[in-house]
């Protein structure tokens, strides 16, 4: 149940879908060396909370969807840590979730009243966890869901990611032999999910694991897991592709269990955009559903040799043209929250 | 509808019956530690596992990213349960399930959010749902509750 029929996006490619879309296509990395900290990537309102400009943001990806609400429409935001330095710096109170706050003056700011709304913290696959909620409301009997997908890369963010010592040292470069992480990257986006014209939402599958809190397991089980629950196979994937050790190996040996040795064309948007964290699984929703549109394959652009014994069918050359009717968006996310949705363009 | 609850202090004064289940018990922050004893101290009565676990997070991990500012240098240990969602994860471990979970906020009506979401996926799924939460009650108090909902028989 479900299509996307409508979305809009700002990216550090600037604002629009046709922005992000030209990045991609054009092989243009747009995070490579952000640090992220006191100043934004995607430049917005000077002195702004994280909330402000998050605002701002998810405004203009709003007015770029421009949906024709019903009566009864929900809207969820799917963000993760960003809003957080407001919290912590900035004298929040700690006993309210960061979140909700910028779900509010997103409300305000464009005079909704949705009959329901709420918040969703599910690591790097939230906005995928979104869409399955959203599938949810529908099958209530909302006319249309908004998910609001948006994160920024705050002194919270970044001392926490350096920590991890996920941070690339150099350029990310997903599946490659050399790979060594990812820059992180800032977008705010907005789908409309209702049952309509559009890009039609074949299937979403949310699994967890309660392994290391970090990393997925080694076995990748769990993600395989979702793909093997999804109804069609997909012609074509955009992969999490963060472009670490780890993330990289899981989802290779996922597609491989799935689809066997001689998967379908694998793409990924991170080393283009960043990494957006809790808006990663919306900025790839879009540029799946641009690449069913288009017809075109955007490639790995930065990666140069791909990893010894992986037998996945990694875009390295230019972009590939195709007719893609189906397309998978698989996403890891911390805590052991993985998610995976097919996506079909219709005829 | 049956709550579980366990009210208590953390840090823990000891290291918990299951810390041979759980890799890094020590690292957990209080939420996780909650669920994951509320859980095992339930376990006779909890034996049919959910369709859907919501977990319903108050507040978010306000607490634990503050701690995690506090320190110099940043752990990485800290960090990682400074995402909301992973107070799940010791949780899954000791339920040994997998499935479809949501880490929801609304505040300051996050579990009245998170338990009407699990009503609906019941109706829809005629499965059972389990909400979680752990809400800060004094200092270093908390309460663990995890809620099961049922489909009522014979309704689909």
């Amino acid at each position: 149940m479900g299509t996307i029929s409508s979305y809009g996006i700002v990216t550090g490619a600037g604002s629009g879908v046709d922005a992000l879309w030209n990045a991609a296509i054009d092989g243009r990395d747009l995070s490579s060396g952000y640090r992220g900290g006191r100043a934004f990537l995607i430049p917005g309102p000077r002195g702004a909370s994280v909330r402000e400009h998050l605002s701002t943001h998810l405004s203009s990806a709003y007015r770029e969807a421009a949906p024709e609400l019903g009566p009864r429409f929900g809207v969820i935001l799917a963000s993760t840590k960003g809003l957080s330095n407001d919290f912590i710096w900035r004298d929040g109170d700690l006993s309210r979730d960061p979140l909700t706050p910028l779900l509010d003056e997103f409300l305000r700011a464009q005079d909704l009243q949705p009959e329901k709304r709420l918040c969703i913290s599910n690591a790097c696959s939230s906005a995928l966890g979104a869409l399955a909620l959203a599938r949810i409301w529908l099958a209530q009997g909302l006319d249309q869901v908004v998910i609001l997908a948006a994160d920024a890369v705050t002194e919270f963010v970044s001392q926490g990611f350096q920590s991890l010592k996920l941070i690339s040292g150099g350029r990310p470069r997903p599946f490659d032999r050399a790979r060594d992480g990812f820059w992180l990257g800032e977008a705010a986006a907005c789908l409309v999910i209702e049952n309509a014209g559009g890009i039609r939402v074949a299937g979403v599958e949310l699994d967890t694991e309660g392994s290391v809190v970090t990393r997925p397991a080694t076995s990748s089980v769990s993600l395989a897991r979702a793909l093997a629950k999804l109804p069609l196979a997909p012609d074509a994937i955009l992969a999490h592709a963060t472009a670490t050790p780890i993330n990289d190996e899981t989802e290779e040996l996922a597609f491989r269990a799935v689809y066997g040795a001689a998967t379908p064309p694998i793409t990924g948007s991170k080393w283009c955009v960043g990494h957006t964290l809790g808006a990663s699984a919306a900025v790839d929703l879009i540029l799946a559903c641009e690449i069913l549109k288009r017809g075109r394959l955007f490639a790995l652009a930065t990666t140069q040799e791909v990893a010894e014994g992986y037998t996945g069918d990694y875009t390295l050359g230019p972009a590939r043209a195709g007719a893609y009717r189906t397309l998978l968006v698989s996403s890891l996310g911390f805590g052991g929250m993985h998610a995976a949705a097919l996506l079909e363009l219709r005829a | 509808m049956t709550e579980f609850r366990f009210e208590f202090s953390f840090p823990a004064s000891g290291a918990p019956v299951w810390q041979d289940r759980v890799e890094r018990w020590y690292s957990l922050d209080a939420p996780a530690y909650g669920l994951a004893e509320l859980f095992w101290r339930e376990q006779e009565h909890l034996t049919e596992r959910p369709g859907t676990l919501f977990l319903a997070s108050s507040g978010a991990s306000n607490r634990t990213d503050a701690s995690f500012a506090r320190t110099r240098p940043p752990s990485p240990a800290k960090f990682v349960h400074t995402l909301p969602n992973t107070r799940a994860a010791a949780l899954l471990r000791l339920m040994d399930w997998n499935g479809p979970t949501y880490c929801l906020q609304n505040d300051p009506a996050t579990l009245e959010t998170a338990l009407s979401e699990g009503r609906s996926v019941v109706e829809i799924t005629s499965l059972p749902v389990w909400v979680a939460s752990v809400e800060n009650i004094a200092a270093d108090r908390y309460r663990a509750r995890i809620f099961t909902l049922k489909p009522v028989a014979g309704k689909r």
